[in-house]
């Protein structure tokens, strides 16, 4: 038996997502029942075996290597080779056909489909959002390989891959035998020395990072600051109003820094509420976001969505692993509406 | 090759919880049992003279339990009768349906109830200090754990996929304005549905527009199915039986004229035997092949309850079910082809974005709003839809025809 690789400090479950033992009364909203809620986990652990796949992570473990297998008698080549027989083609016995393993496949490919781009990931992966999966045809495969897609160039934007865009694929530095041992990149952003390269690493590429410029302070922009201060302020001022608002800001607490064209002022997300504070009083702010153009700001409290504002570019943020809370500051325009428009039907 | 049932089945009576987002009050078994108590009230029935069921159960995790319909037998007054769970991802409504009919069609049993129900808010992020990302979560467990699942594949990926390869080959189709217009239309119609989730939102273009993505750009916030806690049941009754228990409870039987079902595989690529993209083809298959069995093409249908997890699927749905040609499923709002701007209703119930989407039960709750409309309404036919699995792969359609008593 071979010696056990571990990611050090990683857990297959991570401990803050595993809740104490607890139990609460709760009432329902609706029908004003108290309820008993407690704390569960349905889980099981494993040593998971590839079995038969086992060679296609091992080739990509050990040689970096993508292999695939043929059908012997429709010549059909599946890459990942995710079964062992054709299930079209039979032998005279009528059994199916074997498929012929470890076909070394090219590593330079291209996108099946336009892949997507996740913003509300799942637990498990909020905090790598966002991010692209898609699939790729490498060689003559018929099948497309499921793949993590990056771009070196900073944010993964809409556009950069789309179906039929060629793509290279790329090895982890420190592979485990996981579908994330490997990935693809635009083939365009490979420098040519390197497109033909079998078993390219990720450290022999360059990657770019999101910078976090200070926004350029234009007098005309400072001039109409105090008014877009007084829109934001008015509308976290609603937070205490709305139950739903509330809701979503349960148990989260941040400190965030606010860097516009027109000046700066800070957040202090407690208690299910934000108070709108000056900069200075913010020591260790959580979460900075540059907004070079302020009128962004308005356009949150109307409604639009400060996600797809960090998406096009408008505003950047400090730390891309904290969007939850960004998705919690886009539910707040859509329950506080919501409780008013209940509350004016009533 | 038109497929013909030993004998003819209508659905009887029918019954469908109040759809939330969480039913705090209500265990999964207290939400089943309410649903088999109101259908049999609806149908006016003995529990005695129903032999057997079907249970749909989406998914054991959301249920907190291994084999969660041994629990129900009881519960649904079966005890030392059968029970069949059903779960075949989001299509389980659709497929515990088919497997309803299977068992009166096929002459087993006369009286048959097939029952859908769901919990899945009580799932619970810890981290983010919210339900949808361990709901999404629990979705995503149903990926390939080698191939894909570590590479963070979500819920809404399985259609994300489907609908942007779609639109690589049709990027003039799915308009923004006209799924805005479609999901307006929607909540307006879940206004008259007593049991939607989302009675209570204005939902405009505008909005839609200005809604966050979800998978970009693929769809939106507001274009995406609610998670819902809430059940169904409906009532299948053999020709013979059927008329005597409709004579008794006043209400028309609904037949059910065609049945069709079709998963495509699980591996996508450039040719078969892999799932192509820019098609669902297990929605075009199925529903050819009720429509087929109904004798009857899209052209007679006066109602769809369509399974609609997102809105651009919804459009494609649509597309590959006949109403419109592949590529031009905006011609829905554009040739005025959907109600109010014309004759066909699309989701009356607001479908699973603003009715409610309790996964093992969904396609039962699409099907009892539209024998609700077929009655109300006086109308012949309509056509219920359901889909699910990992890439939309699986599929399943059926016909209903408005009988008399």
């Amino acid at each position: 038996m071979e010696k056990v690789m571990r990611r050090k400090g990683e857990y297959v479950i991570p401990h803050e997502a595993i809740p104490e033992i607890m139990t609460r009364n709760s009432v329902s909203p609706e029908d004003k029942v108290v309820c008993l809620e407690r704390t569960e986990a349905m889980f099981t652990t494993y040593w998971a075996s590839a079995g038969e796949i086992s060679p296609f992570f091992l080739a990509v473990m050990k040689e970096k290597k993508i292999i695939g297998a043929r059908c012997p008698k429709c010549k059909m080549i599946i890459c990942p080779p995710y079964m062992t027989r054709c299930p079209v083609c039979q032998k005279d016995d009528k059994s199916l056909v074997d498929l012929e393993l470890g076909i070394e496949m090219p590593q330079v490919g291209y996108m099946l489909g336009t892949p997507p781009i996740t913003v509300f990931a799942n637990a498990r992966f909020a905090r790598y959002a966002p991010f692209g999966r898609g699939r790729v045809i490498l060689g003559d495969s018929q099948s497309a390989l499921p793949i993590q897609v990056f771009t070196t160039t900073g944010f993964l934007k809409p556009g950069i891959f789309k179906r039929g865009t060629q793509v290279k694929i790329v090895f982890r530095k420190n592979r485990m035998g996981f579908s994330t041992d490997y990935f693809a990149v635009p083939l365009e952003e490979v420098p040519e020395k390197l497109r033909s390269k079998k078993g390219l690493e990720e450290t022999e590429l360059k990657w770019q990072s999101q910078k976090l410029a200070a926004p350029k302070v234009a007098a005309e922009t400072q001039k109409g600051f105090p008014k877009i201060l007084e829109a934001v302020r008015k509308f976290v001022g609603e937070i205490p109003r709305s139950p739903r608002a509330q809701r979503d800001l349960t148990n989260w607490d941040r400190k965030i820094l606010v860097k516009t064209g027109g000046g700066k002022f800070g957040m202090v997300l407690a208690k299910q509420k934000i108070k709108m504070v000056k900069d200075t009083e913010l020591k260790k702010p959580d979460l900075t976001l540059i907004v070079e153009d302020p009128a962004n700001l308005v356009k949150w409290t109307n409604g639009d969505s400060l996600v797809n504002m960090i998406r096009m570019g408008f505003i950047a943020i400090s730390n891309l692993q904290d969007m939850e809370t960004i998705f919690k500051f886009d539910r707040l325009h859509r329950s506080i509406r919501r409780d008013a428009e209940e509350k004016g039907k009533k | 090759m038109k497929r013909v049932p030993k004998r003819k089945v209508a659905i009887v009576g029918a019954f469908t919880t109040p759809c939330r987002g969480r039913w705090l009050s209500k265990t999964l078994w207290e939400l089943g049992q309410w649903a088999v108590s109101g259908a049999l009230q609806d149908a006016k029935l003995d529990m005695s003279q129903v032999e057997a069921g079907v249970i749909g159960l989406y998914n054991d995790i959301f249920a907190r339990q291994a084999i969660p319909e041994s629990a129900f037998q009881g519960h649904l007054g079966l005890a030392f009768k059968p029970l069949v769970r059903v779960t075949n991802g989001g299509a389980t409504g659709i497929y515990a349906f088919g497997s309803a009919f299977d068992m009166v069609a096929g002459g087993r049993h006369d009286v048959v109830f097939c029952v859908g129900t769901e919990k899945a808010t009580d799932c619970y992020d810890f981290l983010s200090e919210t339900q949808t990302p361990e709901v999404v979560q629990t979705i995503a467990w149903s990926w390939d754990p080698l191939f894909e699942r570590d590479q963070g594949a979500t819920a809404a990926d399985s259609y994300a996929e489907v609908i942007l390869s779609y639109m690589d080959h049709y990027p003039k189709d799915l308009k923004m304005p006209v799924r805005g217009e479609i999901l307006r239309i929607m909540c307006e119609q879940a206004k008259n549905n007593p049991n939607a989730q989302r009675r209570d939102e204005i939902v405009t273009p505008e909005r839609v527009a200005n809604s966050p993505w979800i998978i970009e750009p693929a769809f939106k916030k507001l274009e995406t199915c609610v998670y819902t806690e809430g059940a169904c049941c409906l009532i299948f009754a053999a020709e013979g039986v059927a008329e005597e228990i409709c004579r008794q409870s006043g209400k028309p039987p609904i037949w059910i004229e065609g049945v069709g079902f079709a998963n495509e595989p699980y591996w996508w690529g450039i040719k078969h035997p892999h799932k192509l993209p820019g098609r669902i083809e297990s929605d075009h298959l199925a529903a050819k092949t009720a429509y087929e069995m109904a004798g009857i093409g899209p052209e007679r249908i006066d109602v769809v309850e369509l399974h609609d997890a997102f809105l651009p699927q919804l459009e494609i749905t649509m597309a590959e079910m006949g109403f419109v040609p592949m590529g031009q499923a905006d011609d829905l709002i554009d040739k005025k082809i959907m109600h109010p701007h014309g004759k066909l209703l699309i989701n009356p119930s607001g479908g699973l974005i603003y009715g409610g989407h309790f996964v093992g039960g969904s396609n039962m709750f699409s099907a009892w709003s539209a024998r609700r409309e077929l009655i109300s309404r006086n109308l012949e036919y309509a056509l219920i839809h359901g889909t699910g699995a990992s890439s939309a792969q699986y599929g399943g359609a059926v016909v209903l025809r408005r009988g008399v008593i």
